[in-house]
């Protein structure tokens, strides 16, 4: 038996085209690459 | 060579000084991306686009610039109504590789078609209205939104999605998988359509199962065999009986209770209905009412209009008489000053003012009819008779109305004489002019007589 009431809370809000260019703006444009370097650049850090 | 990374020389090992790494580890990385977007495209092309969302969205996650995985992402996000999405991805493969991309295609063709981009829109804004009637527990108005929503973007999955989960609470199997079917054609492996229609199947099935269940239960009985007729005729009665006490016992009593519920459900529409009348009665007395005080309002108006305008008139009379007694005209005075009403001037500030002159005029004719008596001739007692009149046309005057009726005596007229004099006596017993009158009458008597 599908409970509505709980998957109701599965089903968010779709973002509308005036708030495209937020949500451009709000993407976080990171990749693999970029934690990595991070990593090192703290572990270098660390170690100095 | 340079890092695929930063573009910095690399050193002979392969070690790229900047990001202090290897880049062997770094072609790994992109490898992987490359991977995943190859695996995301097989998915793509067989419509398996839940799984080729996942993939892809990996690959970016390895490499942000990998352009192709990126301008898939949007193609797909696009596919299936996540029209934001797709501009996002497009906008960003873009600003990592202006030039060409195709990217700049796909973003061109949505911003040049305003008419789509709105209905795009539109559909959105309907499925999160829809969404909103859901949590205020308004189902029906969901699902009248949602069919709007899929009218107009027929790709649009989650609308789809929602709209099968509105049916399928609303105990509309049949519909709801319809529209998970139409899902599946977009995405055939959507896995809350899939989710879905395995629900509604294991419910069906455990509805006919119970049906099996009392079917094969049935079967275990098998029917009663009679004997003799008189035990057939027993029975027959039995069942006759048993037949009435149920349908006393069972269906009537329902039947009337449905019957109750009815009359019930007609009387609360009936109450409504008086109600709504009472309403309309009230609201019908209160323009009633509204309509009396403004037509009362009108007649006061009315009146009000009429009184100044009768003001008026009788004004422009005592302002021609005033001309006239100016410019020493007293007939034309007179005869203008008889013809106002005084009564309607009465409560006016023009009143004194009416009065002053009335009351000159009057003793002006007075004056004049005694100038004519004293002359005691016949043709000038008519003249004095017909001032004496003028000026009780103005005004009260015991003189006038004395002289008046001794004039009438010298010249013969007893009858008007007398009329006089019995006047003045009941007018003004006090007044000098009395006895006098008196005498005279007792003199017509004797003549008379």
């Amino acid at each position: 038996m599908i409970n509505f009431d709980e998957e109701i809370k599965r089903y968010k809000p779709c973002l509308e085209i005036d708030e495209a260019e937020q949500a451009i703006y709000d993407y976080e444009v990171k990749d693999v690459t970029d934690i990595l370097n991070e990593m090192i650049k703290e572990f270098n850090k660390d170690n100095n | 060579m340079l890092c695929p990374k930063c573009g910095d020389n690399l050193l002979s090992d392969g070690y790229c000084n900047n990001c202090n790494i290897k880049v062997d580890i770094y072609k790994k990385i992109l490898n992987t991306s490359k991977f995943l977007y190859n695996q995301g495209l097989e998915l793509a092309q067989i419509r398996d686009l839940t799984n080729a969302l996942n993939v892809l969205n990996q690959s970016i996650k390895y490499d942000k610039n990998n352009i192709d995985a990126r301008n898939l992402l949007g193609l797909i996000y696009f596919e299936i109504g996540e029209t934001v999405q797709a501009i996002r991805h497009w906008v960003i493969s873009k600003n990592l590789k202006p030039t060409d991309n195709i990217a700049n295609e796909y973003l061109n063709i949505i911003q040049n078609n305003h008419s789509n981009l709105n209905k795009l829109n539109t559909a959105i804004k309907k499925y999160n209205q829809s969404l909103n009637y859901i949590h205020q527990k308004s189902e029906d108005l969901a699902i009248i939104q949602l069919k709007k929503v899929v009218s107009i973007n027929p790709k649009f999955i989650k609308a789809y999605c929602l709209l099968a989960l509105c049916y399928i609470k609303s105990e509309q199997k049949s519909k709801a998988i319809k529209y998970l079917q139409k899902v599946l054609k977009i995405d055939n492996n959507n896995y809350i359509a899939k989710k879905y229609l395995d629900l509604i199947d294991r419910e069906e099935k455990e509805e006919s199962l119970d049906d099996n269940i009392v079917q094969s239960e049935t079967n275990n009985y098998n029917p009663i065999r009679t004997t003799s007729s008189f035990q057939q005729l027993l029975f027959i009665f039995a069942g006759l009986i048993l037949g009435l006490a149920v349908s006393l016992f069972l269906i009537i009593p329902s039947k009337v209770k449905a019957k109750n519920n009815e009359i019930d459900k007609l009387n609360s529409e009936l109450e409504i209905i008086k109600e709504q009348l009472s309403e309309q009665t009230n609201l019908y007395n209160t323009e009633l009412n509204k309509n009396k005080e403004l037509t009362n309002k009108y007649n006061e108006l009315e009146q009000e209009y009429n009184y100044y305008y009768d003001v008026t008139n009788e004004l422009k009379d005592i302002i021609k008489a005033k001309d006239y007694y100016e410019r020493g005209d007293l007939a034309n005075a007179t005869d203008q000053l008889i013809l106002v009403n005084k009564s309607t001037l009465e409560n006016t500030e023009f009143y004194s003012w009416y009065n002053e002159l009335n009351d000159n005029v009057a003793l002006d004719n007075y004056n004049l009819g005694m100038n004519y008596y004293w002359r005691y001739t016949r043709t000038y007692y008519l003249k004095a008779i017909e001032q004496f009149d003028k000026c009780l046309k103005l005004k009260d005057h015991t003189d006038a109305l004395f002289f008046r009726g001794i004039s009438y005596y010298n010249i013969g007229e007893y009858g008007k004489a007398a009329e006089d004099f019995n006047d003045l006596i009941q007018k003004y017993p006090d007044s000098k002019r009395s006895e006098s009158a008196k005498w005279y009458i007792n003199q017509i008597s004797s003549y008379l007589d």
